[in-house]
């Protein structure tokens, strides 16, 4: 198993105390706590974190594993969610979703061998006026068309990530 | 009042009445699976669905409730046939092997597919969960993945009611899987085995671990086989066995274990006893000493479990008294053996229990000496009721039996150990005695008697106060608990009984609801009320003991025999 560092261990411990404190905005210092953990809670990490909230393992399982968004499994540096819902769907969603897995040589719900990006779908994100729309981590990108896209993912692979 | 129609009856209920409870009150059973009477609704099955006019779309009857002029149609062919894809929806992710299940006979869905006709085949890919493997690690339940149709009871009890925590949920949809976070096995969780989600679930996925193959076996080794029963067996085993709640049946009980092959039968009320004699003096001299306190009552492994795991800093509170089994198993070995001039090797201990957790008390290192364990073996009345039709006894023609010696008695007061605020009033009849050296004029301490989750008193024993409390439930306990470990616990003396309702709602018992256990709480001290011997001091097996072997009270061979350690399991959280 993965052995999480101290200083990952520290970090998370210091978001779980802001929302102790609150008691507000689960979803948020969830998501900024994934940002640490390779986008993922594991048996460890949730570990860490149901211990320094103070909410039981199991509630915080239940949570995690009901929002698409979390995940159990380590999944890439960027996690591509591309929008399957109907308006993005007419709009050659489905073209878009192909380019990008067979440029990236991945099945949807699978991570790239080199670890940099997991692809899976969602629902609509609310950019339906300019479908197809996926998001990469939390930046959004719309009017999609195989080309485009594969130009995107080109930039994260050189530019974002040298 | 509101008046409504099912099926044609006009039916008239109070405001706010579920469609089910109407139809009820109707005299219409509508099926159900995910409903459980003891807890809130979660309207997760569908498999109640009812027509009611006017409304587009089924409505599910157990969370529907009634309105003014309703008319519904419980059994339509809509109805039906909606019913029916339920049905095959829940057959496409279960594991229908009847045959090979703990609950053949018994199930809610196998009593719901029998009434419905269910003689088809599934229209949808059928793709049951789980490896195919049981999770055996628990020594108190059994859970069976591919039995489980998600309804959520489990959770319900173990999260809302034990406040425990073990069960987990994951994903949604057709993916939903209720079981322990991570696929753990039970093992590896905060599960305390109360067996409480056994009672709650409808199906063959969580039951009893079942350990009757090794009893079976060792009655035909040759070897002296005893046992114990439990005070609440003889008030739930006639109703494992299809009789009403609340039948007693200790004679019976005992002629059964005998016809079984067992070569003695004792009854834990004699421990129970033991126990009161124990702990009274432990909290007399806590008292006096000025030791910790409150005092906390020992006597329900799941408990036991739950304070190491989740307030190991309240550890010194609890009695280091055994429960009644496990004094009765270090006597079995010792005393017993010694009187009955065996070895302990050739004696085989059996137990039978209300309680699935008694079955890991069994296995704790603390519980055996000398490379030799005192209870070989725990069954619950589950598995003796089975253990009794599969011999082929009518058990309502048994004659009734006696217990043997040397422990043949045992006093009101540990008849009633079986209830919740039972240890509680037994000890307080005791100490009282002991205390001011008065007879007690009335001996029925009924304030701590019921079902109220924390009941307190205070007592006034020869000019000191003593105040008392009684949580039964964990999630009661958890209460009571936050107070003692934050030091604002205004209580001498706490019992604590891991299940709702004390023993005669343990896991190991026949399944239960509120209603079952009102009958048996009133058997429980029915059963009191008509011995002669109604305070543990004055029962002569104990005195006898006392006098023959371990000398006193609190001596140090009761402390190497009849009392324990705890260890601080709050590992497991972190
Ligand atoms: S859970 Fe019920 S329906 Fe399923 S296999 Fe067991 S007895 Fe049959
Ligand atoms: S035995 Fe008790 S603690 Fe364990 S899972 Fe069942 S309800 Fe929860
Ligand atoms: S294990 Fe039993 S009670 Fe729990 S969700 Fe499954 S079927 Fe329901
Ligand atoms: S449907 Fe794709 S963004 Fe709304
Ligand atoms: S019993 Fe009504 S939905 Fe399950």
């Amino acid at each position: 198993m993965r052995q999480l560092s101290r200083e990952t261990i520290d970090q998370l411990q210091r978001l779980a105390a802001v929302y102790k404190e609150t008691n507000e905005r689960l979803m948020e210092v969830l998501l900024e706590m994934q940002k640490l953990t390779d986008n993922c809670f594991d048996r460890e990490t949730l570990g860490v974190v149901s211990d320094a909230m103070g909410i039981p393992e199991s509630k915080m399982y239940d949570y995690i594993t009901f929002y698409s968004r979390f995940s159990t499994e380590k999944r890439g540096k960027y996690i591509i969610r591309m929008c399957k819902s109907a308006p993005c769907h007419v709009c050659g969603a489905r073209e878009v979703a192909r380019s990008i897995c067979d440029y990236l040589e991945v099945e949807p719900g699978d991570t790239t061998d080199d670890g940099l990006f997991t692809v899976e779908f969602c629902e609509c994100i609310g950019l339906c006026e300019s479908s197809p729309s996926v998001m990469i981590n939390d930046e959004t990108y719309s009017d999609l068309t195989p080309d485009k896209i594969r130009g995107i993912l080109d930039y994260y692979r050189k530019e974002v990530s040298p | 009042m509101v008046t409504l129609t099912i099926d044609g009856q006009s039916v008239t209920v109070k405001d706010g009445t579920t469609l089910l409870d109407a139809a009820s009150a109707a005299g219409i059973r509508v099926p159900t699976l995910c409903f459980h009477p003891d807890q809130k609704v979660k309207a997760n099955c569908r498999i109640c669905v009812v027509e009611v006019e006017g409304m587009k779309t089924l409505a599910p009857a157990c969370s529907t409730p009634v309105r003014e002029g309703m008319e519904v149609r419980t059994i339509s062919q809509k109805v039906r046939m909606a019913r029916k894809n339920i049905l095959e929806l829940i057959f496409a992710h279960h594991s229908k092997d009847c045959l090979q299940c703990d609950k053949n006979g018994t199930c809610e869905l196998q009593a719901i597919a029998e009434e419905m006709h269910f003689d088809y085949a599934v229209r949808y890919p059928v793709e049951i969960k789980g490896d195919g493997k049981k999770d055996l690690s628990s020594p108190s339940v059994t859970r069976d993945v591919s039995k489980c149709i998600d309804c959520n009871r489990c959770f319900s009890v173990c999260n809302d009611v034990q406040t425990v925590c073990a069960l987990s949920r994951s994903k949604r949809g057709y993916q939903t899987l209720v079981g322990p976070a991570f696929g753990k096995e039970l093992a590896e969780t905060v599960c305390i085995g109360c067996g409480q989600c056994v009672q709650a679930c409808p199906v063959g996925a969580l039951t009893v671990h079942d350990d009757r193959d090794e009893v079976w076996s060792m009655l035909d080794s040759g070897k002296e086989v005893v046992v114990q029963i439990a005070p609440a067996v003889r008030v739930t085993l006639a109703e494992a066995l299809g009789e009403d709640p609340g039948v007693i049946s200790t004679g019976r009980v005992i002629t059964a274990l005998r016809r079984l092959g067992f070569d003695k039968v004792f009854d834990t009320d004699f421990s129970a006893d033991l126990t009161i004699m124990e702990e009274g003096t432990e909290f007399l001299n806590r008292l006096k000493n000025g030791g910790a306190l409150p005092m906390i009552t020992s006597c329900s492994p799941g408990w036991i479990k739950f304070c190491e795991t989740f307030y190991p800093e309240c550890l010194p509170h609890l009695s280091t008294c055994k429960s009644p089994q496990g004094m009765f198993g270090a006597v079995i070995k010792t005393y017993y053996a010694e009187y009955a001039a065996k070895d302990p090797e050739d004696i085989y201990s059996v137990s039978v229990m209300p309680c699935t957790a008694k079955k890991f008390e069994a296995k704790r290192p603390e519980m055996g000496r000398d490379g030799y364990r005192d209870i070989d073996a725990v069954l619950t009345v589950q598995e003796l009721a089975k253990m009794i039709r599969y011999a082929g006894i009518d058990f309502g023609a048994l004659r009734e039996g006696t217990f043997d010696e040397p422990f043949g008695t045992g006093s009101g007061a540990g008849e009633i150990f079986g209830s919740t605020g039972g240890v509680m009033e037994a000890a307080l009849r005791t100490v009282y005695e002991v205390v001011t050296g008065k007879t007690l004029e009335n001996l029925d301490f009924t304030v701590v008697r019921g079902f109220d989750g924390v009941k307190e008193a205070a007592f006034d024993l020869g000019g000191k106060k003593v105040r008392v409390a009684v949580a039964h439930g964990l999630g009661n306990a958890r209460k009571v608990m936050d107070a003692v470990r934050a030091g604002e616990a205004a209580y001498d003396f706490i019992e604590i009984m891991a299940c709702p309702g004390g023993c005669i709602g343990g896991g190991g018992n026949p399944i239960r609801n509120w209603k079952k256990l009102s009958r048996r709480m009133e058997a429980v001290y029915r059963l009191d009320k008509a011995l002669p011997i109604r305070k543990s001091h004055e029962n002569p097996a104990v005195q006898r003991i006392y006098r023959d072997y371990l000398t006193e009270p609190n001596s140090e061979r009761c402390h190497e025999l009849l009392h324990t350690s705890y260890v601080d399991r709050s590992d497991i959280v972190k």
